[in-house]
């Protein structure tokens, strides 16, 4: 323990510098989610809006690749909100250590939250004293990675806009999924998940409203959770890059 | 779809995730999540992002086209190689494209 505590302005640039190394994992598919929202058939504007109001990659990258398929708006919502469900375990994780940071402040966290503010933050708090200042760490560090998205993703909607359609760009989607899927699969139940809602996805994908590929995601999740044997324990995903 | 159609869709999305990161945060700062849905939740990201994969290499123009001359398929092939050797975008995405434009370019099957 040091002598004084560290003082807001401290602790936001110790989240800065914390995060600023893998920006060279985020400004890529930042890029790439630029660029598959520009194959996506809507005005600039709404693709800019998507980074602003949704804010999270893999769901971005899921509602183009949904609304290319042309899939019922239902189902595209309701797919976006279960990737983006593990937003309530890192709530739940990170809320205890905000104790002391007002209501107000802690809806700003809420909207700035993603897989590595989370991850970067929850380690520095694990390590350090408690202090009423915490979330200034948590601000530094989603700060940091909230703008590089909003740069990486503008830059690649433009960049997508001038690429032609003979360059199959769309395919860049289910390519960066299948870098993203590998390091998410951790035991043989989340084989079996991954194997049952692809093989299912595929065979059911004729029925109404894209009905096929929910249908075969939580049969996915299902299977393997009972499956789960000692050993297998699941755990949180960190990230999702 | 249209423009309008997309935004509402956008807005959907965006309430929706805003009130999941601000659930414990902000709403029920009391509650515990049941084990069981946790277990459930940390399968989803994986089940999902291959239910998005799979069907991608696969179907063309709306039925499933297994065979050589749908060249997204061997193209992804060779990406899942890469993606399992490598647990990075990048080099997946790379060697993806660059195989699908040079089946495009070459047609050896069509």
């Amino acid at each position: 323990m040091t002598a004084s505590s560290p003082t807001a302005r401290d602790l936001f640039f110790a989240g800065v510098k914390a995060t600023l190394p893998l920006q060279i994992g985020v400004l890529p598919f930042a890029l790439i989610t630029g660029t598959a929202l520009a194959t996506a058939d809507m005005p600039t504007w709404l693709a800019h809006a998507f980074s602003l109001v949704v804010f999270a990659g893999a769901a971005q990258l899921a509602m183009v690749e949904l609304i290319n398929q042309k899939a019922a708006g239902g189902i595209i919502i309701l797919t976006a909100l279960l990737i983006n469900l593990r937003f309530i375990m890192y709530s739940a994780a990170i809320a205890p250590y905000l104790r002391y940071t007002p209501t107000r402040i802690r809806a700003w966290v809420a909207y700035l939250l993603t897989d590595q503010a989370y991850a970067l933050s929850i380690v520095h708090y694990d390590q350090t004293p408690p202090n009423p200042r915490q979330h200034w760490f948590y601000f530094g560090s989603a700060l940091t990675l909230w703008t590089c998205w909003q740069i990486g993703t503008s830059i690649g909607i433009y960049l997508g806009a001038a690429l032609p359609d003979s360059w199959s760009l769309d395919f860049a989607i289910p390519l960066t999924f299948l870098g993203l899927v590998f390091p998410l699969i951790r035991n043989r139940p989340g084989w079996l998940a991954g194997a049952v809602a692809g093989v299912g996805a595929v065979l059911g994908h004729g029925l109404p409203y894209n009905l096929g590929f929910l249908g075969a995601v939580l049969l996915g999740a299902v299977a393997a959770v009972a499956v789960e044997g000692r050993g297998d324990q699941s755990e949180v995903p960190k990230h999702d890059r | 779809m249209t423009a309008n159609h997309i935004f509402w869709i956008m807005m959907g999305v965006g309430v929706g995730t805003f009130l999941m990161r601000a659930s414990f945060l902000t709403f029920f700062t009391k509650f515990t999540m049941p084990p069981l849905l946790e277990r459930l939740m940390a399968y989803l990201p994986v089940a999902i992002l291959s239910a998005l994969i799979i069907p991608a290499f696969v179907i063309r123009n709306g039925s499933a086209h297994v065979g050589l001359d749908n060249y997204r398929l061997p193209a992804g092939l060779v990406a899942v190689a890469v993606a399992a050797k490598t647990k990075k975008v990048l080099p997946t995405l790379i060697f993806g494209l660059a195989c699908l434009w040079s089946l495009q370019a070459w047609a050896p099957f069509g």
